[in-house]
């Protein structure tokens, strides 16, 4: 028989959309419950990476938006950061009108300058500042925490979300918690991939927690790649803040090329570019093109911004893709698949300055910048796709909510910020207005026992969950990662296939650490299949998702999500077209600067 | 290479390190590690560094020890202050190639 606890909202994961979240509901309701599979905050993407340019200050120094429509407009029609044109219109409207707000509240929670703090820092704390000050606030408020739980299933009644299953860490004990509300805020699965910088939890939990409830996902084969991520053999793949490697490096090729210009539309605003295509919404974008184009929004500091007319946060997709195809072209390192960030320029007195050298950096700091260059290569950071949740993060389930990355349409801590805050409310209020569902027990110890059976195997080679983690990471970046083809997509679902097949059923676990594990391995797995399988359907180039085979951008058909659902344990692919409320896009096909090299 | 940097200790210097003493085998330095970094030795009822070579140094792990039995080594300990956006770029002197 399973213990059971109860609570008003139970909210799952502990990055910044999983604590505003819970700090949120609290508002609504005296009993919230948050719990994380590890402990409060250090594992999430949010302490990795980005400070706060994910969030405001960033974009709003590029772009001095006028209005929220402004802010809006440049999120859709911008080359942003992981694709073009198919951001949720809707949900881009609500952040862009909220995310000013939500930002300067992380004060309260003693966030000490939440505009302030940009991308400097030693790789793994660059959000610390955001997230250590949110952990303590939670803690020492009435909000019940517990740490080292991992949630394995969510437990559904007809259509409702009655609670979830888990088991702690340091006990093996498992546990049912009921709730009036949940939320879901797991993060995302960017560690299905070898090349990544996601802590290493960031197994995808909740996309497969929530794909085996029923809820739909949508552009999972949209990841997130960075470009600034460190390539050298003997240094973790940490990421290079763009406010290092950008202002002080320039990119080489293994010729010395500067090839990034072959791929990045040079002296030319990108937004510019893309603004013809749109059918309508013309006086809003003309508007947004004058401000765009206005030389103030440049940094004529910035040397990137001066080589090449555009902000380049907006292009780390370009150059992400830029530097895969110089590899596949033969022209990057001939040791390691990378390309070279060429520092040599930097004096002494600025690569050893405070705070802004290298030397914050710490892994880096003493490098032989003058003669070395630093090796580097897109890595993956996050996922854009995820489950479908409105902008007021419900679900297509009563009682669940989902916000952060768990969800589609998010390519920044922005996102997680705003919809947190929502998500919140929204379940709060829920809450508040239902009683405690009856949750069958008996049948949610059912659903523990295959996890439970992996506890009982006995210890082999394929079924390791370190070793199969391993497999499925090495073969998803070798198949599945910044340049796909019809090819290698399949070979990475056969080869997924195979591990279901072969490793899945032989995993074990003698620890309830190693079940934690083995059960992110099967995680992967599916989320693995969901990227392939995604990718598999879409048939263009897009943002990062980059199609050797299909080397246009197709806005005749391609303005489309694709769906993901669970029928019967079958992954069921459609694909339906986006709700153009505010832009709509010209349908024709556009050609992707450096796709159809040679 | 100037006194100032002579000074610092190099990147192959960091060390992780466990004091068997003082640690409680809570596994929190495991846990909080991005990077795997640390193994769990069950038998022995103790933690390995296995991986040290990814150690991001982001200190995570000695944060969330709860004895200070967790050490890395050569760390900067520095707090990096928030800074105006204005200060990040714009280095005198360095003019991108042509």
């Amino acid at each position: 028989m399973l213990k059971e606890i109860t609570t008003d909202v139970l909210v799952i994961g502990s990055g910044i959309a999983g604590m505003r979240a819970a700090i949120q509901a609290r508002k609504y309701v005296p009993d919230v419950t948050i719990v994380d599979k590890t402990v409060f905050g250090r594992q999430t993407l949010s302490s990795m990476a980005g400070g706060t340019t994910g969030l405001v200050e960033g974009y709003w120094s590029f772009t001095h938006p006028q209005s929220v429509d402004e802010f809006t407009a440049f999120h859709i029609i911008s080359n942003a950061f992981a694709v073009t044109g198919i951001r949720e219109q809707e949900l881009e409207y609500v952040a862009a009108k909220e995310v000013v707000v939500r930002q300067d509240e992380l004060k309260e929670y003693g966030v000490l300058n939440p505009r302030g703090q940009k991308s400097y820092g030693p790789p793994g704390r660059v959000g610390w500042a955001n997230i250590g000050p949110m952990v303590e606030y939670v803690k020492n408020s009435d909000i019940k925490c517990i740490e080292k739980l991992m949630i394995t299933d969510l437990i559904r009644e007809g259509d409702r979300v009655t609670g979830v299953i888990g088991f702690y860490m340091d006990t093996g004990n498992w546990v049912a918690i009921k709730a009036k509300s949940t939320v879901l805020a797991t993060g995302g699965g960017a560690e299905v991939y070898k090349r990544n910088n996601t802590p290493v939890r960031a197994t995808g939990d909740g996309f497969v927690m929530a794909y085996r409830a029923g809820v739909q996902l949508s552009m999972m084969e949209f990841i997130l790649f960075d470009a600034w991520i460190c390539a050298e053999p003997d240094l973790p793949n940490f990421w290079i803040p763009p406010s290092y490697a950008r202002t002080l490096g320039v990119v080489l090729n293994k010729n010395g090329e500067q090839f990034l210009k072959n791929y990045i539309p040079t002296n030319t605003n990108f937004v510019h570019r893309e603004l013809p295509n749109l059918e309508w919404g013309q006086d809003l974008v003309n508007r947004f093109k004058g401000v765009v184009e206005d030389p103030a929004t440049l940094d004529p500091d910035d040397p990137f911004h001066q080589r090449y007319g555009a902000p380049v946060i907006d292009l780390v997709n370009t150059i992400s893709r830029g530097m895969a195809m110089e590899v596949e072209k033969g022209r990057g390192d001939p040791e390691v698949p990378s390309v070279y960030l060429d520092f040599s320029r930097v004096p002494e007195e600025v690569w050893l300055s405070e705070p802004k050298g290298v030397q914050g950096l710490h892994l880096l700091r003493n490098h032989d910048w003058k003669n070395k260059p630093v090796r580097m290569f897109p890595g993956a950071l996050g996922n854009f796709g995820g489950c479908i949740a409105n902008k007021d993060c419900e679900t297509s389930l009563k009682g669940l909510f989902a916000a952060g990355e768990v969800t589609y349409d998010v390519d920044s801590l922005r996102h997680s910020n705003v919809f947190g805050v929502r998500a919140g409310d929204t379940a709060g209020h829920y809450a508040q207005k239902h009683e405690l569902p009856d949750m069958d027990v008996e049948k949610a110890a059912e659903l523990s026992k295959q996890w439970k059976e992996i506890m009982e195997r006995e210890p082999s080679d394929e079924g390791d969950p370190r070793k199969v983690k391993e497999l499925i990471k090495n073969l998803m970046w070798k198949e599945a990662g910044v340049l796909k083809t019809k090819e290698s997509l399949e070979k990475a679902l056969a080869g997924l296939d195979k591990i279901k097949k072969e490793n899945l059923p032989k995993l074990w676990a003698k620890q309830p650490r190693q079940l934690r594990e083995a059960i992110e391995a099967w995680n992967l797995v599916y989320v693995g299949e969901m990227i392939a399988r995604s990718a598999l359907m879409r048939e263009e180039t897009r943002g990062t998702f980059n199609r050797l085979d299909y080397p246009d951008r197709d806005d005749a058909y391609w303005i489309r999500k694709t769906l993901i659902q669970n029928e019967d344990g079958e992954m069921k692919m459609s694909s339906e077209p986006l709700d153009q409320p505010f832009f709509r896009w010209k349908p024709q096909k556009v050609k992707v600067k450096g796709m159809d090299q040679e | 290479m100037s006194e100032k940097t002579k000074s610092w200790t190099r990147v192959d210097q960091f060390e992780v390190t466990i004091d068997r003493e003082k640690c409680i085998f809570c596994m929190n330095c495991f846990e909080a590690c991005p990077q795997e970094v640390y193994d769990i030795d069950y038998e022995n009822k103790k933690i390995d560094v296995v991986l040290p070579k990814e150690c991001l140094i982001c200190l995570h792990c000695e944060e969330a020890c709860p004895t200070g039995a967790v050490f890395i080594k050569g760390a900067i300990r520095k707090q990096f202050k928030p800074t105006p956006v204005k200060d990040m770029w714009g280095w005198e002197g360095i003019k991108p190639p042509e």
